[in-house]
């Protein structure tokens, strides 16, 4: 019964179950309805007076046959009936005992029929044994064989389950060194960039004292600059005024020699030669030395004026003096000397 | 349906005698269905469903709508009645009184609706393809309401095989309902 009734919460069992219900009732062969339909409410008022004169009248024929027999009046055995008698006791008797003898004989042929059907069921019962057995034999060595197959299915899958682990235990420690290391370059860096700030600071502090410090210098150079600028320009005046004041002449060349001589260019030439270092300098005072004492030399009233001028605009005398002056490498008593001669030997072009 | 069965009790309640024979046809046949699933013989199932219904006609005034619908009031009283013979049953271990008793159950919840019907018909179609001798265990089992052993006899197999035969046939089945989308 528990087995029934474990079938009977699976859906399939539930649904056959209804379906067997369903199909029983509609191939049921119901019987013609036998309910008089008079049991049902009151008959109507019409015949209900002869209902009752029905009743009275068999009650009173009832009475009538009762009194009757009580009375002796009909006799209390129906009329032509027989008599028993022996004969009819003893073929009675015989009718009686030959259907007892039909009945055991019939009652024979039934035991002889069960007695077969019996060793019938017998041997059917026999062989569906031993195809139950056969059948549990083949089931058992199919389950033997599924328990294995199922057996090495979890041993392989255990197995891929523990290389997986493996792997994946490896890989989370891989992970977590380098997460460590990151954590720690990324204390580094964090300490890296503090110091660098403050270096940055450090230099910042550093940059705005030298940016301080230069905006005095640039400040001191300028005006260093702005007096020389103005000695210079003195000086420029003062000689313009020696050496370019003289018009075109004899006079203009005596002028000249006296200032040459005035001034001891020529001997200053000897001894500033030895002080310039630049080898192309040291010509340059050489081609001027000796520019110079030919124009100490000149007799007044001669032609050599004119070819002198011709050498000084050949050469380029005046474009060299100012090209060494502009370098600013002498010193400034050469630069002095070279800006005197270069200021004579524009006066000797004027005059020539 | 339950509306029918009241305007049927109401108009024979008012003697209207047309109206019985449609509220016998309609139930009688369910009635008759259960006695021969408690292991009543064919000829008495047809006098105790007689007897369900002549009671059922004397004591209808005393149905009372409020308590139940009439199929469970008559439900009660085809109980009562198989219980007043209970001893007659012919063979009482052959028949599963679960499955009798799924009767009037199904009796009380029926499969009118029209799906209920479309997986009446899908499950027919599927005990129907199979074998026909699975299909004889099949409706001994759910039709005539056997047990194991009344179908062993029937059929004059071991019970084992049967149990076996009617397991392999459910088997079938389950498989069939599940193909037609009756299951899960």
């Amino acid at each position: 019964m528990n087995e029934e009734n474990e079938q009977a919460r699976d859906p399939a069992e539930g649904l056959l179950r209804r379906w067997g219900a369903e199909e029983a009732a509609r191939r049921a062969e119901v019987p013609d309805p036998t309910v008089p339909m008079r049991w049902i409410g009151r008959p109507p008022a019409r015949w209900r007076w002869l209902l009752h004169a029905a009743a009275l009248l068999f009650f009173i024929l009832g009475a009538s046959l009762f009194v009757a027999v009580a009375t002796g009046w009909l006799p209390d055995r129906p009329f032509g009936a027989p008599s028993p008698s022996d004969d009819s006791a003893v073929s009675g008797l015989r009718a009686e005992l030959k259907q007892a003898t039909e009945d055991v004989r019939a009652s024979r042929s039934a035991l002889e029929a069960a007695r077969r059907r019996v060793e019938e069921q017998n041997r059917e019962f026999q062989a569906e044994v031993a195809r139950l057995r056969r059948t549990f034999e083949t089931e058992k060595a199919d389950l033997a064989a599924e328990a294995e197959r199922r057996a090495a299915a979890l041993n392989k899958l255990v197995g891929q389950e523990q290389s997986l682990r493996e792997t994946a235990v490896g890989q989370l420690k891989q992970r977590d060194a380098r997460l460590a290391r990151l954590g720690q370059d990324l204390a580094q860096a964090g300490r890296s960039l503090a110091e660098l700030r403050g270096q940055v600071a450090a230099q910042a502090a550093r940059l705005q004292e030298a940016e301080d410090g230069l905006v005095t210098v640039r400040r001191d150079a300028e005006k260093r600059i702005s007096a020389i600028q103005a000695q210079q320009a003195a000086m420029r005046t003062s000689l313009e005024q020696t050496y370019l004041a003289a018009t075109p002449g004899e006079d203009a060349l005596g002028m000249y020699q006296s200032a040459v001589r005035r001034r001891r260019l020529i001997v200053r030439c000897q001894h500033l030669r030895a002080q310039v270092p630049n080898e192309a300098t040291r010509r340059l005072l050489d081609t001027l030395e000796v520019l110079l004492t030919r124009l100490e030399l000149m007799q007044a009233g001669g032609g050599d004026l004119t070819s002198l001028v011709r050498l000084i605009r050949t050469l380029g005398l005046t474009r060299q003096i100012n090209e060494v002056i502009l370098t600013g490498e002498e010193e400034p008593d050469v630069r002095a000397w070279l800006m005197e001669t270069q200021l004579l030997l524009k006066g000797v072009e004027r005059a020539g | 349906m339950d509306a029918g069965d009241s305007e049927l009790v109401l108009r024979c309640l008012w003697g209207d005698r047309a109206a019985f024979d449609p509220l016998y046809r309609a139930h009688a046949g369910r009635v008759k269905t259960y006695f021969l699933r408690c292991g009543f013989p064919e000829a008495f199932a047809d006098d105790l469903t007689q007897d369900v219904f002549v009671r059922v006609l004397k004591s209808l005034h005393t149905f009372n709508p409020a308590r139940g619908t009439f199929r469970q009031w008559l439900a009660a009283v085809t109980r009562n009645v198989a219980r007043r013979r209970w001893e007659r049953r012919a063979d009482p271990e052959s028949f599963d009184p679960e499955l009798a008793e799924e009767t009037l159950a199904t009796y009380d919840n029926p499969g009118a609706a029209s799906e209920e019907g479309e997986r009446m018909n899908a499950l027919g179609e599927c005990v129907r393809a199979l074998p026909p001798d699975l299909a004889r265990l099949v409706r001994l089992r759910y039709v005539e309401g056997r047990t194991t052993r009344g179908i062993a006899a029937a059929v004059r197999m071991a019970e084992a095989t049967v149990r076996l035969r009617l397991a392999e046939a459910t088997d079938m089945l389950r498989r069939c309902m599940k193909s037609k989308g009756l299951i899960d």
